[in-house]
């Protein structure tokens, strides 16, 4: 299981990210997904999503809708068109800061003490 | 799930969640969809309380606290925006009305009224609620008021004088008043209190008084 502190800076990306492949998504559905896409290891809490979602709808960048499903209200999200360049500049970036990281984190001895 | 079923999570949620949170739908969705996902052969109570212990109550608390922080937020926001974009208007207004004034052109004075009346009924309530906002009613953010209050109401009784108006002597009067009476007396007691250096103070609040007195006179009241 990954760290909740990982998790933290990068769910608002992993939530656009579905978003944006999956066109609309509710919250249990997306918790549901990331647990499967990252085999079990990263497990979403309703603690840390709702709060995400509700601050990503505050800024415009993801839309709700309601749907009746069972006989209870349903919210579904989806991006916004201001969402969608957000989604695809938060990956980008998200995917560069992986990248660095990785080069810091794979540097050998040697490269470190030449520096 | 039937209505019943329904109804039982609602219950339950109500006790931690008010039912008219922006995030109680979603929670009760979320609580419906892990007992679903439950194909175990328990019965629904027992589902309910499996699903209900990977809730936790406090976790549903946080939620909504976390949830009404950035609404606050939200809220915060607008009204500094409100307040730069009314500030910039009345500022913005009562220059230009002085302009037109001074070139003895028309429509000067609806000018600096319009900026009056913007820095009154819009700038000055807006300051309230975030006063109000931020710190609650503490004697500190009430004294800034009376302070807001007492130069917007001498700028009033300025601007009535020029415009030659009847009622400038009474607002510039009560301006200077509200200052000395309101403002200066709390603000030197509660900075005298809390200073370090207290001459500091004294002399800040005595060159405060002598400013005071000198537009005071310039304007001859």
């Amino acid at each position: 299981m990954h760290s909740s502190e990982f998790i933290k800076g990068t769910l608002k990306t992993l939530i656009l990210k579905l978003l944006k492949e999956n066109g609309k998504m509710y919250g249990y559905e997306i918790t549901q997904c990331v647990k499967a896409l990252s085999r079990d290891t990263i497990q979403l809490t309703e603690g840390a999503l709702y709060p995400s979602l509700h601050a990503l709808e505050l800024e415009g960048i993801v839309t709700t809708e309601s749907e009746i499903v069972n006989g209870r209200a349903r919210k579904y999200y989806s991006l916004t068109p201001t969402g969608k360049t957000a989604a695809k500049e938060k990956i980008a970036a998200l995917q560069s800061f992986l990248q660095t990281v990785q080069v810091i984190l794979t540097a050998d001895k040697k490269t470190i003490q030449t520096i | 799930m039937s209505d019943e079923e329904i109804g039982h999570i609602k219950k339950q949620l109500l006790q931690y969640c008010d039912e008219e949170h922006p995030v109680f739908d979603s929670l009760l969705d979320h609580l419906a969809c892990l007992i679903e996902d439950n194909k175990s052969d328990q019965s629904f109570h027992q589902k309910l309380v499996i699903a209900w212990d990977i809730f936790s109550a406090s976790e549903v608390q946080e939620i909504q606290t976390q949830i009404n922080t950035y609404n606050h937020m939200k809220t915060q926001k607008l009204v500094n925006q409100g307040l730069i974009y009314s500030m910039i208007f009345s500022i913005g207004t009562m220059f230009t009305g002085m302009a037109i004034k001074i070139a003895h052109g028309p429509g000067a004075l609806a000018f600096i009224l319009l900026s009056l009346l913007t820095a009154t009924l819009v700038v000055l309530p807006l300051v309230m609620i975030k006063t109000y906002q931020q710190e609650g009613l503490k004697l500190s953010k009430w004294n800034n008021l009376t302070l807001v209050v007492s130069i917007l109401l001498f700028c009033t009784g300025v601007l009535f004088k020029i415009s030659h108006w009847p009622g400038a002597t009474a607002l510039m009067l009560s301006g200077i008043g509200s200052f000395c009476l309101l403002y200066w007396p709390f603000s030197f007691i509660e900075k005298w209190k809390n200073a370090d250096n207290r001459w500091t103070v004294l002399l800040h609040h005595m060159l405060m008084i002598l400013v005071a007195l000198m537009i005071f006179g310039l304007f001859k009241v």
